[in-house]
């Protein structure tokens, strides 16, 4: 029993080291740099400068942690979005379809090493914005922002193996990462706050990933303590799995619709 | 004739590689929502100077963010695809073509540009106004100038450094800070202003708000335009500089930058 379990995890971080080194574009350091460690930190600053610029101190530093939050989400849509679909793009998923392999475990592994990406895009925006604000450390609760930072990872990687999972049905990835990462820009408080949208799109909210994190996360930033805001962050674990679940599904429903059809770009659109 | 005959076929070559169904709708759903949040923090500002800034600095940020991206995965996939060679092996200049496909691009980029500016306006409510026209009309050509000259400085660039994913999303990501589209120059900190003024974008957009919103004098606008321009003819020489380093690397070492 326990040799089987042993040999599960080792299956699952087998699998997992594969498609994220053959699937992963950026995983090289000519990638990971500029895309993983750079760029968000420089999308940080451009928000921080907008609302310096059009508004005031106060504004830039909301818009600032809001952005650093947002750049969880972001980095793991486009990274596991552009998995799934190079694995659609390579042919490669009809190998996968043709082994016994658990497909719970398989949908996993697809997510399993992108989770560091979400701490380590964390560190590099809040460094930029540091460096570029002068924002001041004391106030900051950092190890309930840490927390808060382990949960918006799990959780968006739940909404991105989901996303994945229609990238496998769709023949243009890219439109569907701009568009989820568009929703979840506009509507989940990171830029805009929530009370401030019309009311349909406040209900849509709080079925998105990030929305109740970044409550607790901004509240972190501002010292409060862990406890203070426990509720919000398993609010945001439940939305997370529940993404992960319904995810699943698809997969499975994408895996029978192709064994139906006999080959993924037959069956889908 | 011939120059031109290769300038016009890569031209409508890359036409229709840009005015594909998907690129058309990635290029609009990858501009709209950061439209929407400028246009959102632009609104907060009560500022009508600040407001005419984001508005019209969108349709800049939107052709920069397709432009530079566009022009890059061009020229990335012509390496790919090996296709650039054929070009070599043409008496056409490699520039020449290469500037074909790159103002090809400009369509779309022009197509998401208006679609950021009307996102702007309905998120605020409210419509920008515009001062004196014909100068604005002048500025905000100049402005488009001005983008395209950096594009095309960084198209050589992207392939020199041996243009990898996610290497275009950063050059951008660069380009929107420091091209301060969406701000005065004056608002980055020191350095980054420093670095910024050797851009042509920041001159470009403080001409087209100040004919928007007639707060300058005719002569500020103007010597704006005239450093738009210098700054461009200068990128433009090594554009081309770069273009020739390119060839020369392919004709005498058989390889592309770092490839």
């Amino acid at each position: 029993m326990i040799a089987n379990a042993a040999g599960s995890v080792g299956n699952l971080f087998i699998q997992a080291l594969f498609t994220y080194k053959g699937l992963f574009g950026w995983w090289t350091p000519s990638a990971y740099l500029p895309q993983v460690l750079i760029r968000p930190a420089l999308m940080v600053i451009l928000f921080g400068l907008i609302g310096r610029y059009a508004i005031n101190e106060e504004a830039s530093r909301e818009l600032v942690v809001g952005r650093v939050a947002y750049s969880i989400v972001w980095i793991h849509i486009v990274s596991i979005v552009q998995c799934f679909y190079y694995e659609r793009a390579g042919r490669t998923a009809s190998v996968v379809y043709s082994t016994p392999c658990n497909r719970f475990v398989n949908y996993i592994a697809r997510g399993l090493l992108h989770f560091p990406n979400g701490p380590v895009v964390t560190i590099s925006a809040f460094l930029g914005a540091w460096v570029a604000f002068q924002i001041d450390l004391e106030a900051i609760n950092f190890g309930a922002v840490a927390v808060a930072v382990l949960v918006l990872s799990l959780s968006s990687i739940g909404f991105s193996l989901f996303a994945g999972s229609i990238a496998f049905a769709i023949r243009n990835y890219q439109t569907l990462y701009f568009t989820m990462a568009g929703i979840v820009l506009v509507l989940t408080g990171s830029v805009i706050p929530v009370d401030e949208l019309p009311e349909v799109a406040q209900v849509f909210s709080a079925a998105l990933p990030l929305t109740h994190g970044l409550e607790a996360f901004r509240a972190y930033f501002d010292g409060e303590g862990l406890g203070a805001y426990a509720d919000k962050l398993a609010l945001e674990l439940l939305v997370g799995a529940a993404y992960l679940l319904v995810g699943y599904g698809l997969f499975k429903a994408v895996e029978l619709s192709t064994r139906r059809s006999g080959g993924l770009d037959r069956a889908l659109a | 004739m011939g120059h031109l005959r290769a300038f016009v076929s890569a031209f409508l070559l890359q036409l229709r590689v840009v005015f594909h169904p998907d690129e058309m709708i990635n290029t609009i759903v990858n501009n709209v929502p950061l439209a929407a949040m400028l246009g959102w923090i632009a609104t907060r500002s009560g500022d009508p100077e600040k407001f005419t800034y984001v508005s019209f600095g969108v349709i800049l940020l939107a052709l920069w963010n397709s432009g530079i991206f566009r022009v890059g995965v061009a020229l990335d996939a012509e390496r790919w695809e090996q296709t650039l060679e054929f070009t070599i092996i043409s008496r056409t200049p490699l520039v020449l073509v290469l500037a074909g496909k790159s103002i090809a691009v400009v369509f779309p980029a022009l197509l998401s540009g208006t679609i950021a500016f009307v996102v702007v306006q309905l998120v605020a409510g409210r419509l920008v106004s515009i001062d004196n026209g014909a100068l604005f009309a002048v500025s905000l050509g100049i402005a488009y100038a001005g983008v395209m000259f950096t594009s095309f400085v960084f198209m050589p660039v992207l392939v020199l450094a041996g243009g990898r994913a996610g290497f275009f999303g950063t050059v951008a990501a660069f380009g929107l800070v420091l091209n301060a589209f969406v701000y005065p120059a004056a608002a980055l900190p020191q350095a980054l202003e420093a670095m910024a003024r050797l851009l042509p974008t920041p001159w470009a957009m403080e001409a087209v708000v100040a004919a928007a919103t007639g707060s300058e004098p005719i002569a500020f606008i103007a010597t704006r335009w005239l450093i738009v321009i210098g700054v461009g003819v200068v990128y433009g020489f090594v554009g081309y500089w770069l273009f020739k380093v390119i060839e020369r690397r392919l004709r005498f070492a058989g390889q592309w930058g770092a490839a």
